[in-house]
């Protein structure tokens, strides 16, 4: 350090901080830097990018030709399901993230107000995700372009799609996502959230009733792509009520967010001991088996989040409503494709990432045990779980069916 | 400014009824300079530390910062703080420069040239200047806190509180650490808050002891020496006699040499007179410091007067 410098004059004090919004638009700016740095939040644009450039009608039409409006209505179609899924896997880990860094007793020190904070980091994600979203749709309406539409005319169609359809589910799960990873863990919200979606909105029964109110999503989809006069003010009043929605849960995370609860994860501590009175209550109805260390180690929040997504399986399939028994196994055999990958992920991430997370992955690999032993040891209950798993659904779905 | 703590108390509530007092009814006066806290883990200097840096709230009791009180005029004070805590991180994908530019402008600090040459200003002093533009997951442990430092350093604040700063840093790194602070501490309170008995010794004019939250000394670093002397011995004994000598006595420091083990130990002259080759030796702080932290008596301020030196053959 040098010892012959000297630190400026000191800063005058009440010109140096003014009140919100000067923080405000700071936090969001420092806060859409982080995502552009995080590859993951690059992966998931990419991905989404992907899925909905792929499907293009201009791509998927036997002719090789497609109309303006069903264009723009796939693109806002593919939006509203790929873009809340992106949405929802970047919004809940937010002020996780801070707290992972280790940086919330850093910022938190900091003369900031709370509800610049909270809004500053909302609309900073929200500016990133939305910003992919216009991108897609900027490539999207680029090879509606090719393929002969005129400039004016798209631009009007693709922002009409873009604010009534693709919009509204997105800025849900980006202000639910955010506002319930205040108090749940994020890992948690995120499965919850895809399986709200998926019954909500993905599924046979949601597609038979064309919209329903519990759901954020419009789908032009169910409409073929072209949504009737008719239902014209039922849409408006649905897209008006979860922007409204939306709305609401980012004031409510203003007005709750509170320094020492975030901190210190007061409110996530309280479900912590939710669980543990539970664990007495059951406690004291009968002796609760004490797990081997193994299995031990497996338990946390992702391998609870698989077997919640696990009890989500059959709930699914017993919702779809579908008439043929052909469709019924095909249903029931997606759900297991869908969610138990989703489930072995979650269990190979409890299982193997855990030394990782905990920070005792170098202290465990300085030790002169065999590796691959180490990995079976890691791995092996994790397995034995999932794989249980597998035939209990299996079984479930075979006799329910 | 001028701090006052009075009668501070913070609970932490462990679930099932089970209370635990953290800090026990503190009460310290500080003003321009530097201070020291030392204590054992889990003596409630972390605890202390966050509440003066008003990221939790005591139980009971109060704290004055030039007439704010904390609770009360928390913006205000955090306006005037500079918080390094014990274990923290900042965004490895993030530059030093834009973790400083992302503090400053939590700080309130509005952007432009000025920011700009606040920042830049403070990298130089802490000697990151040529490391600005290098991404924070790629430094050095003496690097990250240089950092640290730096962002609590962005709003030149009046009151600067530094948890346990030279934990893992290496002996020249640590050095330049405490030099540094050393030079902050002129127009401002910094507390200094650590375990590393030989950070005080060489920065702090003011100090205090702090033990299972409650205060037990209290004054220059000089008198928490004086309190030790007379209590502080040195012996040859051979090896065979350590293990034996250890449990009995209170031995600070084992040296093996060649005519058998040079032991240094804490103790009355009542209860060391039987060893062999006794001789007294100069406290230095690290002794007071164990002397005052001794288990059974525990009260430094209340010890008998030690024998006169020149008695011991």
């Amino acid at each position: 350090m040098s010892a012959s410098t000297s630190l400026p004059v000191k800063v005058r004090r009440d010109p140096v901080f003014p009140s919100a919004p000067g923080p405000f638009f700071e936090i969001a700016v420092g806060e859409w830097k982080l995502q552009t740095r995080s590859w993951g939040s690059w992966l998931l644009v990419l991905l989404c990018l992907l899925v909905v450039v792929s499907e293009h009608p201009l791509f998927t039409s036997h002719s090789g030709t497609a109309s303006l409006a069903e264009s723009a209505a796939t693109w806002a179609d593919r939006i509203a399901v790929f873009g809340s899924m992106m949405a929802i896997l970047i919004a809940p880990f937010v002020l996780d993230r801070v707290r992972r860094a280790g940086a919330a007793e850093v910022e938190l020190s900091k003369p900031f107000p709370g509800g610049a904070y909270v809004l500053g980091k909302l609309a900073g994600v929200a500016g990133f995700t939305l910003a992919a979203i216009l991108g897609s749709g900027v490539v999207h309406m680029g090879i509606t372009l090719f393929g002969g539409a005129d400039l004016v005319q798209a631009a009007w169609a693709y922002t009409g799609q873009a604010v009534q359809i693709a919009l509204p589910p997105v800025v849900f799960a980006l202000a639910a996502g955010f506002f319930l990873s205040m108090w749940i863990h994020p890992v948690a919200v995120t499965a919850g959230y895809v399986v709200y979606l998926v019954n909500s909105s993905l599924s046979q029964s949601a597609a038979n009733a064309r919209l329903s109110w519990l759901s954020p999503m419009v789908r032009p989809d169910y409409f073929h792509y072209a949504i009737p006069p008719e239902w014209q003010p039922v849409v408006n009043a649905h897209i008006t009520l979860y922007y409204a929605l939306s709305l609401a849960l980012a004031v409510l995370a203003v007005t709750l967010f509170n320094r020492q609860n975030f901190l210190d994860g007061r409110a996530r501590k309280s479900l912590k001991e939710w669980l543990r009175l539970s664990m007495d209550v059951a406690g004291r109805m009968g002796r609760l088996p004490v797990l081997s260390p193994s299995l031990r180690r497996v338990l946390g929040i992702p391998t609870l989040v698989a077997l919640l997504l696990a009890v989500a399986i059959p709930s699914m399939t017993l919702q779809a409503g579908l008439e043929f028994t052909d469709l019924r196994i095909d249903h029931a055999f997606l759900a297991l494709e869908f969610y138990l990958s989703l489930c072995g992920l979650l269990f190979m991430a409890g299982g193997l990432g855990l030394d990782q997370s905990s920070r005792a992955l170098d202290l465990v690999l300085v030790k002169p045990a065999n590796r691959w032993r180490l990995l079976a040891e890691r791995l092996l209950p994790g397995l034995g779980i999932y794989l249980f798993l597998i035939l209990g659904m299996a079984a479930y779905i075979h006799f329910t069916y | 400014m001028h701090v006052q703590i009075n009668h501070l108390v913070k609970y932490y509530d462990r679930g099932r009824k089970n209370l635990h007092c953290a800090v026990n009814d503190l009460s310290l006066e500080l003003s321009d300079g530097m201070f020291g806290l030392l204590g054992p883990n889990g003596a409630g200097k972390t605890t202390l530390m966050k509440m003066l840096a008003t990221l939790l709230e005591p139980t009971s009791g109060s704290v004055s910062y030039d007439g704010l009180r904390l609770g009360r005029d928390n913006q205000a004070i955090r306006k005037r703080l500079g918080y390094l805590p014990q274990s923290y991180g900042l965004y490895a994908n993030l530059s030093a420069r834009e973790v400083l530019d992302y503090m400053a402008a939590l700080h309130g600090m509005p952007r432009g040239a000025d920011r700009r040459k606040r920042i830049d200003a403070i990298l130089e002093q802490v000697n990151l200047l040529d490391a600005a533009g290098r991404r924070v997951g790629g430094f050095s442990g003496g690097m990250r806190q240089r950092l640290g430092i730096a962002q609590a350093l962005l709003n030149d604040p009046d009151l600067l509180i530094v948890d346990e700063p030279t934990a893992g840093l290496d002996p020249e790194e640590r050095i330049r650490f405490r030099n540094l602070l050393g030079r902050l501490s002129g127009q401002r309170v910094v507390i200094l808050s650590t375990h590393i008995v030989g950070d005080i010794s060489s920065t702090c004019d003011d100090m205090a002891v702090l033990a299972e939250g409650t205060l037990r000394f209290r004054g220059q670093p000089v008198c928490l020496i004086d309190q030790a002397r007379g209590y502080v011995w040195s012996t040859l004994v051979q090896p065979a006699r350590v293990p034996e000598i250890e449990r009995d006595y209170h031995v600070i420091s084992a040296v093996r040499r060649s005519a058998g083990v040079s032991l240094r130990l804490l103790g009355d002259l009542a209860s060391v007179r039987g060893l062999p080759e006794l001789a007294p030796e100069e406290p230095n702080l690290e002794d007071a410091y164990i002397w005052t932290m001794r288990p059974a008596a525990g009260e430094g301020s209340s010890i008998s007067l030690p024998v006169e030196s020149e008695a011991i053959s």
